[in-house]
């Protein structure tokens, strides 16, 4: 996008009647005078302008859909049954409709991150001024990889974020335009707008993470960051509790401020659930974390809170009604989620406290972070008390005597867990099966809603499980934001040329399949295989939620740096960002490559040689959405749970058509065949073992060394024998010379060859590229 | 219509459902398909009942077929030790991808598939390659084996007890000749 550039400031300016100090004029966007870096092709993409790039990527991954419904509820025409080839009234087709919902909910997702960085922006600016300096520390220098190659500006102020937030609201508007029935008629076109929706996410996380690491003091990619009590158990509840739900560290920050300029820090329990308990983490120890989103109703039930302060995104809609049935107070921070409470905001502090205290307004909202951490402080102090005297826990398990073993709970539970039989055993007196349940479910409360007993089957786990949530104490390392650039310098190489065997992120939301548990075993594999594992979000806190056989959680068992066999928390979602510009700031540091606006270039460099892949194994919201579909048009794959398959839409390669994995040869320009590497962009695995198989095969890359390529097969092979029980059928597509072969496994390999017709091919010498004008002779 | 709810009610596709067929009709629908496959999803085990060896029956049941037998990797090694070479390891996703595939000739090269039978899938997302090839696989009829209604399938089980269910099963084989 070109427009004016002009920055007018005028220090002090003084006539006879009008006296200026300080006054700046920025009229159109800036471009930065003093960064030597050329502008890209392509600094501050509108929605079409990457579309080459998405249409190279959509011609190789092939989108595969998986309708949730065959009809399209959208507009007043319908609603239009699209099965059987039926179009809709508006025109429009079944795999059309599946591609234009993946863009809104790629949109709705990226619009969540960005209201979230525009709040924090704001918050920090209004609290440290504008020109309160942009900096990860002296070891970052390239600060905002996303927003370098995208926006094509590298950020120095919190004034300077705006800018980039405002190109983001811009495009998501344009985007949301889109789906309005009557425009976009292409699936393939709502395909690159959704992969849009991706990257106007990934500018938006890096921005508020950009902004809260800066501003607040967070971490700066410290590997040796400290590690905070996480669990169900770990609230002290002697103490007066605030409970902190969301995303938005805001509140909770000014409720430290408030405690600490008080000297009461320390005599008020702050703990949080989701992804704002990592940031108070990230922002003073002695905050608590309590777990992932899936912990929201367990605990708000357990009548601990005594304040609840909601903040934004992945928070449950009957938070308030549960924690008010349990005389919490709540208090929404939000405009995006003012819960129907009288907005007290303009309210004098006390005021609002004694109204709080007295009841009279139980939950209110107050769209104010400083008032609202003074007043969720002050309100626990003065009801705590009290509250002490009362019993919160229902006797909920006595309520099983009224089963009668119908199964709707069943039914309606997500996982399919066998709800029914566990409710049966207790009405028998046998809690135990309840109890199991604890750590499979994720207390979305569906059971009860479909019981028509009306039975608090929630409760019940609870009650069944009560004695391992007391005693649910763990660590996790606080989120420690971006990856060094002198890490990128020791790992850069090992990693582009696959002797360090790939980088694994685990990402997203607790919706897993069949318990956390799962994602524990997937990191403690990758680490011990020494891979670089990488986390983030509920995924990261679900990581350090179990202990192994000494006593250790992963985080205590693994060091927290970028290195192979390292265990990196980066933080919330919003520091998926960092997992993401590591990967740029490889193509960056080791290969020299251009960052500003130069989006197409710097993808290319990761699909073809950095061997990083994201499993997001309890993906459940559209921002898992929008997060995916950033990563993926960087060319980074990912891997989702089986709940992932309700998303509609997989990208799959297909490796028996030899004519997709032809990229230029960046050395000759010729065509080249290299291999279905990496073989799908975004993969939904049924079972675990499918995903870590399929994880150790996304990671090769047509750039791979011999070595690299070695290793990488040694334990592709390793563990489809191990957890597939044969070597995969498809191992002679990912060996391209002999040497490639692990050399312990070349006499059982080199018949498999021979059986297969396998013949050797040509390894890229200088790396392949799907961009022609990278292609020497072809520019 | 189809008169039956499916297992996960929420699973509702809209008016066009599976058809409702007694084993015996599977047996024969099964048998008169000129290019059948088989596709077993990563929950076969979790799914079964203890007197019904389900690997088993659903190898015996390919061969009755002589239909390839595609198996989730999560549970391929179970299969590949009961028969080895036998099955084929591969996710629910690609064979349903390959499956929507008009060109796609088929794991011999012979051809593509004409019928599809699924058994033992996580229940939700084999709902949803379901729902994939009814939407996009129009050449490819799919069948359910499940114990569970699985509504985007073209034909399936009713939701039977776990006792219907191995009866169900067994009057299938014997249509067709098998196990």
């Amino acid at each position: 996008m070109a427009g004016p550039s002009v920055k007018l400031s005028v220090k002090e300016l003084g006539t006879g009647t009008i006296s200026i100090k300080g006054l700046e004029l920025m009229l159109g966007r800036i471009l930065e005078e003093d960064w030597e870096e050329p502008v890209g092709p392509t600094p501050r993409p509108r929605v079409a302008t990457l579309r080459p790039w998405d249409m190279r990527l959509l011609e190789r991954y092939r989108p595969l859909y998986s309708p949730m419904c065959d009809m399209c509820c959208q507009c007043a025409y319908g609603k239009c049954d699209l099965s059987d080839g039926k179009k809709g009234a508006c025109g429009i087709d079944l795999r059309t409709q599946q591609s234009r919902r993946m863009l809104l909910d790629s949109a709705i997702g990226a619009a969540a991150h960005t209201t979230h960085a525009i709040h924090l922006v704001e918050y920090l600016i209004k609290k440290r001024g504008r020109d309160s300096p942009v900096s990860l520390g002296e070891e970052v220098v390239i600060e905002a990889p996303i927003t370098r190659v995208v926006v094509g500006m590298r950020p120095k102020t919190l004034g300077d974020l705006e800018s980039a937030l405002e190109y983001v609201t811009e495009g998501l508007t344009e985007l949301l335009s889109s789906a309005l029935p009557g425009q976009e008629s292409s699936n393939l076109d709502f395909e690159s707008k959704a992969l849009h929706a991706g990257t106007l996410d990934g500018v938006a996380m890096e921005i508020a993470d950009l902004a809260q690491i800066s501003a607040l003091g967070y971490p700066k990619g410290d590997p040796d960051s400290p590690l905070v009590e996480l669990g169900m158990g770990v609230v002290d509840n002697s103490k007066p509790v605030v409970l902190f739900i969301g995303h938005n560290a805001a509140p909770g920050v000014e409720a430290v401020e408030y405690l600490e300029e008080s000297g009461l820090y320390g005599k008020v329990e702050l703990a949080g659930i989701c992804c704002t308990s990592h940031d108070l983490a990230r922002y003073r120890q002695g905050t608590k974390i309590i777990g992932p989103m899936s912990r929201q109703l367990t605990f708000v039930r357990s009548g601990i809170a005594d304040v609840v302060v909601l903040d934004q995104e992945c928070v449950r809609l009957d938070m308030i009604g549960e924690a008010l049935k349990k005389d919490s107070r709540v208090i929404t921070t939000i405009a995006q989620n003012c819960g129907g409470l009288p907005d007290l905001t303009a309210e004098p502090t006390e005021q609002i406290v004694e109204r709080l205290v007295a009841g009279k307004d139980p939950a209110v909202l107050i769209l104010d972070p400083v008032k609202a951490g003074e007043v969720a402080v002050k309100t626990a102090l003065a009801i705590a008390p009290g509250r002490r005297e009362k019993q919160y826990l229902e006797d909920a398990l006595a309520k099983a005597s009224k089963c009668t073993k119908c199964g709707s709970c069943r039914r309606a539970c997500p996982h399919d867990l066998k709800v029914d039989e566990a409710v049966w055993a207790a009405k028998g007196n046998d809690p135990s099966r309840l109890a199991d349940l604890y750590n499979f479910c994720m207390a979305c409360g569906k059971c009860e809603s479909a019981c028509p007993r009306d039975l608090p089957i929630v409760s019940m786990v609870q009650e069944a499980a009560l004695e391992a949530i007391r005693t649910s104490r763990f660590k996790v390392r606080a989120g420690r934001g971006p990856i060094l650039d002198t890490e990128i310098r020791s790992v850069g190489r090992p990693i582009v040329m696959g002797e360090i065997p790939g980088v694994v992120a685990f990402a997203g939301c607790s919706n897993f399949p069949r318990g956390g548990h799962e994602v524990v075993e997937m990191a403690d594999e990758f680490a011990r295989r020494r891979f670089i594992v990488v986390a983030s979000g509920c995924a990261a806190m679900e990581i350090g939620s179990y202990r192994d056989a000494e006593g250790l959680t992963l985080y205590e068992k693994y060091p927290g740096s970028f290195d192979a066999g390292g265990l990196v928390n980066v933080g919330s979602c919003v520091a998926n960002s960092h997992i993401i510009g590591a990967a740029i700031k490889i193509a960056n540091i080791f290969a020299k490559r251009n960052l500003r606006g130069n989006y197409e270039e710097i993808a290319d460099y990761i699909l073809n040689r950095v061997g990083a892949v994201g499993i997001v194994w309890g993906t459940f919201s559209n921002k898992a959405e929008a997060i995916g579909n950033s990563a993926v048009r960087f060319g980074i794959p990912v891997i989702l749970g089986p709940h992932g398959a309700k998303h509609r839409r997989a990208y799959l390669g297909r490796s028996d058509r030899k004519e997709d994995w032809t990229p230029y040869d960046v050395r000759t320009g010729r065509r080249l065949y290299v291999g279905p590497a990496p073989e799908h962009l975004w993969y939904v695995a049924e079972t675990k073992e499918e995903a870590m198989v399929m994880a150790a095969k996304l990671v090769m890359r047509p750039s791979d060394t011999t070595l690299g390529r070695q290793i990488k097969l040694t334990h592709y092979l390793d563990l489809s024998q191990r957890l597939h029980g044969t070597l995969p059928d498809d191992l002679h597509l990912f060996v391209r010379t002999e040497t490639d072969l692990p050399i312990l496994m070349k006499e059982q390999i080199i018949p498999i060859l021979k059986q297969k017709g396998w013949e050797p091919t040509e390894i890229p010498q200088l790396g392949s590229t799907l961009l022609d004008r990278l292609a020497a002779g072809r520019s | 219509m189809a008169a039956e709810i499916p297992w996960q009610p929420s699973t509702v596709p809209g008016p066009k459902q599976a058809h409702i067929l007694a084993p015996e009709m599977c047996g024969k629908l099964m048998k008169t398909a000129k290019r059948p496959i088989m596709i077993v999803g990563g929950d076969i085990d979790r799914t079964a009942p203890a007197n019904l060896n389900i690997v088993k029956y659903t190898i015996e049941l390919a061969d009755a077929l002589r239909a390839p037998l595609v198996v989730s990797p999560g549970r391929f090694g179970v299969f590949n030790a009961a028969a080895p070479g036998r099955a084929l390891c591969m996710g629910l996703e690609e064979a349903t991808q390959r499956l929507s595939d008009p060109e796609w000739r088929g794991f011999d090269g012979q051809g593509g598939y004409d019928l599809a039978a699924f058994i033992g899938g996580v229940y939700y997302f084999q709902n949803l390659m379901l729902s994939s090839l009814k939407g996009f696989a129009p050449k490819v009829r799919t069948l359910s084996l499940d114990r569970f209604y699985h509504p985007n399938a073209g034909f399936s089980f009713p939701n039977l007890t776990e006792e219907r269910w191995v009866e169900s099963l067994q009057a299938v084989a014997k249509t067709i000749g098998g196990t």
